[in-house]
């Protein structure tokens, strides 16, 4: 998957005049790469989501769900109703969940300069789990909120509480990544500690819809679900977007991003905000599901490298097709029995995950 | 106006006073200031200062702009820092670095956008570093990366170049690379300030020698009128003979 060979041709004793125009067409080279790259991620998104849409305890294949798109009448009423309600909200949910969350990764491992921060990293999904938690066994939530998004409503609750905890500690003691970690580590073990303690409180079936929330799951996947999510995403995505070069800055060391007159403070509490709405609202829908925000920039580093315009869509397609093959493998490794979507993606992506990482050492 | 004028600057940092009130002969453009000193004297707190990246009081002018309080925008387009060390993990390639320390700067302007690839390259070539355009930094070896990092600074053209030890891993032949490239950027009417330790560099490379000791200014001027046997012996505390050549250059015998 290599998108960087160091040299490329170019030798340090090459003193020929164009040696310029030789290595932008090297660099013209490697963007093309690239972009083949991400193309390929698409491909494969793309796939997978296809993949996902066509499989399912029902008889509804390949053929007949993408013909009930293309031709709604084609379809038994109860075909449609499988396709329409269930399969189609289910799969571009996985999707946009794939995509949030990878997102999400990414810029969480830009700001704060460690590749094994995810968005979880900072307390964010344990305290969703909280907020999930009191819904579920006590029943506590934000008072007008219909009965079926109380869950997801007090998940994402208790997830922008986290950030705005620790956008507070930035205002007191600046943005230094060792401060914040030390916080989000903190705020993990207490809403950690907290969640325990209501499932002590809890009654054996609260305790069992808890565990299975903290599972992930894409079974109660709706329109309105896929429609908020998505409105999060492209609330969240320009500012990602206007943000690849001074995050691709960070990169190069505080003082010179400063030096560069970028105020860092802003620009990690800014990101930080995108991340809690990615983060918070997918989780909020699907529950915990672990390692798509790790693997899926982390993939998509190795394959094209930290320029944040191609990191961002690569690692945003990887997180889809992750989440897409695993729902696949979700409906599949045991037939008739629907897994827990988030034990799948550990158990499905991390083989992939470890090939990847030793197979391409230190390659880009 | 034209120049750089330090004057009573104190600094620090949590409960610590650094620079305690340091003033400086003015600077003019087109200057290079080599400043030397002990560890932990202040050189690099005083750089960071100058580009804004640590609070302080007194007074900084760039050509009559107060660099202590001007808007931030307008600062990072007169001031490039090169920082004493370079990052450990950036897979990013140098070329890309050099990009991005063009362009993301908040003061980018279309003008930068359009030919900031074509700049980035033209100034590697400068630098005879070409070569390692498209090399991930975290490969590159000590001295490369100095080189990657100084790159980064000179892409801004700025009128304050501040370099932190810029040539401490550089082998004779890039040693030599570099002061050509920095010299050249002064013959435009930059000012250069760089911070070294090798003595003997500073005396054949700059115009004026400036040495700080314990957050004070100790001496400063000609290069023959600062390092000098007592000098040496009050900075550092050790006893060498200094002989100053012909050509600019200065020999020191250490006993
Ligand atoms: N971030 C910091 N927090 C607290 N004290 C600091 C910090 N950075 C530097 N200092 C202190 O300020 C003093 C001056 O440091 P500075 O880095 O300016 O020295 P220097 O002259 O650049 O030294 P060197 O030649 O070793 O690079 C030192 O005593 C150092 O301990
Ligand atoms: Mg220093």
């Amino acid at each position: 998957m290599s998108a960087v060979s160091p040299h490329l041709g170019l030798g340090q004793g090459d003193t020929s005049p164009d040696l310029q125009a030789k290595t932008a067409a090297a660099y013209r080279v490697l963007m093309r790469r690239r972009f083949a790259w991400l193309a390929l991620l698409a491909l494969v998104a793309l796939a997978a989501f296809v993949a996902d849409l066509s499989t399912g305890p029902s008889r509804l294949g390949l053929a007949g769900a993408l013909g009930g798109i293309l031709r709604p009448d084609s379809l038994t009423a109860s075909e449609a109703a499988i396709l329409w309600e269930v399969r189609l909200p289910q799969a571009i949910l996985a999707v946009l969940v794939g995509l949030a969350l990878a997102t999400a990764g990414a810029e969480m491992q830009t700001i704060l300069d460690n590749p094994l921060a995810s968005p979880f990293t900072l307390g964010v999904s344990s305290s969703a789990s909280f907020g999930a938690a009191l819904a579920i066994v006590l029943g506590v939530g934000i008072p007008g909120v219909p009965q079926a998004w109380l869950i997801s409503a007090n998940a994402f609750v208790f997830a922008t509480i986290v950030v705005l905890v620790l956008q507070l500690v930035v205002r007191w003691r600046g943005s230094g990544t060792d401060i914040l970690v030390l916080c989000g580590i903190a705020l993990f073990f207490t809403f950690n500690a907290l969640v325990a303690l209501t499932q002590f409180l809890a009654s054996q079936q609260a305790l069992q819809q808890l565990v299975f929330w903290t599972m992930g799951s894409l079974s109660r996947a709706s329109w309105d679900k896929v429609g908020v999510l998505a409105v999060a995403l492209l609330l969240a995505w320009p500012f990602a977007w206007r943000a690849a070069w001074p995050m691709m800055a960070l990169r190069l060391g505080e003082d010179r991003a400063r030096s560069l007159g970028i105020d860092i403070t802003r620009l990690r509490l800014v990101a930080l905000l995108r991340v809690s709405l990615m983060t918070s609202t997918a989780i909020a829908f699907v529950g915990t599901i672990g390692f798509v925000g790790l693997a899926g920039p982390h993939i998509a580093r190795l394959a094209i490298g930290e320029d944040h315009r191609l990191l961002l869509p690569a690692s945003a397609l990887t997180g889809a097709a992750i989440m897409s093959l695993a729902s696949v493998a979700s409906k599949t490794i045991i037939p008739g029995v629907l897994l827990p979507i988030g034990v799948v993606t550990a158990m499905v992506g991390l083989p992939v995950f470890f090939s990847l990482i030793f197979s391409r050492r230190r390659t880009v | 106006m034209a120049g750089l004028d330090i004057e009573n600057v104190r600094a620090g940092y949590r409960g610590r006073e650094v620079l305690t009130g340091l003033s400086l002969p003015p600077i003019e453009q087109g200057c290079i200031t080599a400043m030397v000193g002990p560890n932990g004297a202040g050189k690099t707190t005083l750089l960071r200062v100058l580009a804004g990246l640590l609070p302080a009081s007194g007074g900084v002018r760039l050509d009559g702009l107060n660099l202590l309080d001007a808007p931030t925008g307008e600062r990072a387009r007169k001031v490039a820092f090169m920082p004493q060390f370079a990052p450990q993990r950036l897979s990013l390639t140098v070329v890309e670095t050099v990009i991005a320390a063009l362009r993301a700067s908040p003061m980018d302007t279309e003008e930068t956008r359009v030919d900031a690839q074509q700049r980035a390259l033209e100034t590697l070539d400068r630098l005879n570093i070409l070569y390692l355009a498209l090399q991930p930094f975290d490969t590159l070896s000590g001295g490369q990366r100095q080189l990657a990092s100084l790159a980064q600074a000179l892409v801004r053209q700025p009128r304050l170049l501040l370099l932190d030890e810029p040539t401490s891993a550089l082998d004779l032949r890039y040693q030599q690379q570099v002061i050509g490239n920095v010299r050249e950027e002064a013959r435009k009417g930059t000012i250069v300030i760089m911070v070294l330790h090798d003595l003997q560099a500073a005396a054949s490379w700059a115009d004026t020698v400036t040495v700080l000791s314990g957050g004070r200014l100790f001496a400063h001027g000609h290069p023959r009128d600062v390092i000098t046997t007592p000098i040496l012996r009050q900075v550092y505390g050790i006893d060498a003979v200094v002989e100053h050549t012909a050509r600019g250059g200065v020999h020191i015998q250490v006993e």
